[in-house]
């Protein structure tokens, strides 16, 4: 049996993100890209827990950049038979049906009996990919999944999470996408194929590979377009009423000070004792705060 | 199924992707194995690269590099109280290529500079910390990962695992650690406003500043701080000797508090929004703590061997990591082309070592780290130096005196002459001839 894993690059959004500038912009330097922890337990469950009669093969998948090539070695590290990276400069700015389209094609190529990945992706944007990629191929996409009770070659029958505890369970045709919610946690390569994975060449197929083009898929068929952006509004700040007993030039200083500043945090220094009443003022003059 | 290598490279700080580079480049078999979660996610330094050997390696690096600015200027300060007395030296021909340093911050640059060692032929596997070695004999054979089933095994292992070298010590090259040897360093990054660096500190364009300062961090603290300038923030920090941590029980960072409320700094962070924080340390006694550098199977290099130049008012690491790192490779290729691994083959590291500005240097400054450890010169001449000249400089209606009177006061009020003439002879064999 043929299997796929849709396995999505994403950053590591669990730590604090570094930013740039009065915190605008994250900065790109300094992010940690991971394998997308969902599609990694879903690596697992094909690896490990599919009830598969017969031989199996895994096949994992990642539509990104560069940077998705150490996302692959990690599942081949893991035991994945093949991997492919699918990846064209004009899919940069593709949005998530050109992207979806794109990963259907590659699917087609692969011919898998079942494709498998994960429910939650710490990617909001990448969190819709494999269903589009399910809706362009003409195959259906099971989300919340919790097992794969059954697995016939062309059907199969899966448990899914539903709200307040129900479960239900489904009868899928296959080939379909089918997207866990839990998945085995036991994947930790070893060392000797960690260096094998590292150490070979990861396949890539671009847009012409696949028999698409630029015009059909990358960002020039778009169907929604940023037309511009507006950064957040400056949280406007209340006039200061300067102390009169101040110099003139002074006053006018505080006055002019005023108006717009931006949010930003505050370095405190002193004894103990001021520094926790720094911290309880501060604290009073946080909106958020009850003290 | 164990895999084996050629060479195997522990640690992608500046010694260990140098080595990694160079023997790639030279056909070899070589495995780059770093414990973050990409080279660079660990590491921390003031901020100075100093790129002559660099610069033979990438040609041209800073076409390519992540660097944040040249370094055209270089100030040294002592701080006292609420003064300070600054050397200011900026060179034009700094500015040239190929440039005297830049500015640049570990986590970018060591990522980009292991991806040069991947190019190359190296094959590089981060978030694997390396946990022990493995012997055969008397020979160092290999390496075992933390939680990783399975073995790696290499002719040579070159350890350029940073200042604490597990590797150093598990092959027994290096003894326990004393604090008189090490010092800590701590460091703020800290976002100016925009346009700020270039208006506070002078700048047009990509030039970039460092400033090293001397004087009392904080009660009992002894060492230095420093601020360089990187494109639109600032890196700024003190370096503590790690002995005076332990003897005062300060804290290190109340040291950097009051460094960055000084009256002379503190302007130079206004509107300064806090990026991050980050510690390290710093091994300083030079050859006084250079272990055993080569054992059968194995090199060490870079700050696993102690090879940093710390003259109180200069610090120099990355560059000494990596003509280690490159002088380690070329001995392991060396052994590569003989077939022969034993300590004997790769005592060759030393003597290559010796003739290179790595032990050269270091022999050279030996006599530095009395200068260093000596507290007068962080608790005395710094103020010393700046009541003088606050005495000569201030106009207050009682007369002008000379400056020869005004010192003669003051040494007398502080050390003495004969304490002064004794450190002098200290600093100048330390630094100066
Ligand atoms: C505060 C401070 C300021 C400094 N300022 C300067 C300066 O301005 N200019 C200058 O030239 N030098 C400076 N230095 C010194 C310089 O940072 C070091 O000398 C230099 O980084 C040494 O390079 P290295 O490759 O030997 O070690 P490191 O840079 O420490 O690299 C060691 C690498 O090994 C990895 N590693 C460690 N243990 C393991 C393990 N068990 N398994 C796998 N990987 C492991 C680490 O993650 C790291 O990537 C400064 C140092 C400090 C602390």
């Amino acid at each position: 049996m043929k299997i796929a894993v849709l396995v999505r690059n994403v950053v590591d959004c669990r730590i604090p993100l570094p930013v740039d500038e009065f915190g605008e912009k994250p900065l790109l330097e300094g992010m940690i890209n991971i394998v997308n922890p969902g599609d990694w337990l879903a690596l697992d469950y094909a690896l490990n827990s599919l009830p598969v009669r017969g031989d199996k093969s895994v096949t994992a998948l990642s539509l990104g950049d560069k940077e998705s090539e150490e996302t692959l070695r990690w599942c081949r590290a893991a035991g994945a038979q093949r991997v492919l990276r699918i990846w064209d400069s004009a899919l940069a700015g593709a949005d998530q049906l050109g992207k979806g389209k794109t990963l259907a094609a590659a699917l087609a190529r692969v011919e898998p009996d079942l494709v498998l990945c994960g429910d939650n992706c710490l990617d909001q944007m990448l969190s819709l990919l494999p269903g589009v990629a399910a809706a362009a191929a003409g195959i259906s996409y099971v989300p919340g999944v919790t097992t794969i009770e059954r697995l016939e070659k062309e059907t199969a029958v899966v448990v899914r999470k539903l709200e307040k505890g129900r479960r239900e369970r489904v009868h899928v045709r296959l080939p379909a996408v089918i997207a866990l919610v839990d998945g085995g946690d036991s994947l930790y390569p070893d060392l000797p194929d960690s260096v094998a994975a590292f150490s070979e060449t990861v396949p890539c197929i671009d847009l012409a590979g696949l028999g698409l083009s630029a015009e059909n898929t990358g960002e020039r068929a778009n169907l929604a377009h940023t037309v511009s952006l507006r950064l957040a509004r400056p949280v406007p700040v209340r006039p200061v009423t300067p102390d009169p007993n101040l110099p003139a030039e002074q006053r006018l200083r505080k006055i002019l000070q005023g108006g717009v500043a931006r949010k930003q945090g505050e370095i405190a220094s002193g004894s103990p004792e001021q520094l926790a009443d720094r911290i309880i003022a501060f604290l009073r003059r946080e909106p958020g705060a009850r003290l | 199924m164990n895999k084996s290598f050629d060479v195997i490279v522990v640690g992608a700080g500046p010694a260990g992707t140098t080595a990694a580079l160079v023997l790639a480049r030279k056909g070899l078999k070589v495995l780059l194995l770093e414990r973050g979660e990409y080279p660079g996610s660990k590491n921390m330094f003031g901020g100075a690269l100093f790129g002559g050997v660099l610069s033979q390696l990438v040609p041209e690096y800073w076409q390519e590099a992540p660097v944040e600015r040249y370094i055209h200027r270089k100030m040294i300060t002592l701080l006292a109280g609420e003064s300070a007395v600054s050397l200011d030296f900026e060179s034009a021909n700094f500015k040239q290529p190929p440039y005297n340093g830049f500015v640049i911050q570990r986590p970018r640059f060591d990522r980009w500079y292991a991806q040069e060692a991947v190019k190359a032929g190296a094959v590089l596997l981060a978030q694997s910390t390396v946990e022990d070695i493995i012997r055969e004999g008397s020979q160092i054979v290999g390496v075992r990962v933390r939680g990783r089933r399975g073995e790696l095994r290499a002719n040579v292992v070159i350890a350029a695992d940073g200042v604490l070298s597990l590797l150093a010590r598990k092959a027994g090259l290096r003894g326990d650690f004393r604090p008189d040897q090490f010092s800590l360093g701590v460091k703020e990054t800290i976002q100016l406003p925009p346009g700020a660096v270039e208006e506070r500190f002078r700048l047009t364009g990509d030039e970039g500043l460092s400033n090293e300062f001397l004087g009392r961090m904080g009660d009992g603290l002894h060492g230095g701080a420093f601020l360089y300038t990187n494109r639109s923030s600032l890196a700024l920090g003190v370096v503590v000797h790690a002995h005076s941590l332990k003897d005062k029980k300060a804290a290190i960072y109340d040291a950097l508090e009051k460094f960055k409320r000084h009256p002379v700094i503190a302007p130079l962070l206004e509107g300064g929004r806090f990026l991050e924080y980050s510690a390290h340390l710093i091994p300083e006694a030079g050859v006084a703590m250079t272990p055993k550098l080569y054992t059968g199977g194995m090199l060490v290099a870079g700050d696993a061997a102690g090879m940093v130049l710390m003259g109180g008012v200069f610090l120099e690491g990355v560059n000494f990591a990596m003509a280690a790192g490159w002088t380690a490779a070329e001995t392991a290729a060396n052994a590569c082309e003989k077939g022969r691994f034993d300590a004997q083959t790769l005592a060759q590291y030393r003597e290559r070592l010796e003739g290179s500005f790595v032990l050269r240097d270091l022999n050279r400054y030996k006599h530095v780290l009395p200068v260093v450890l000596n507290k007068r010169l962080y608790e005395v001449y710094p103020s010393l130096v700046c009541r003088t000249l606050e005495k000569w400089f201030a106009v207050d209606g009682q007369g002008h005196p000379k400056l020869a009177s005004i010192v003669k006061g003051l040494l007398n009020e502080e050390i003495g002459f004969w304490q002064m003439a004794r450190d002098g002879y200290q600093l100048g064999r330390g630094l100066v001839w």
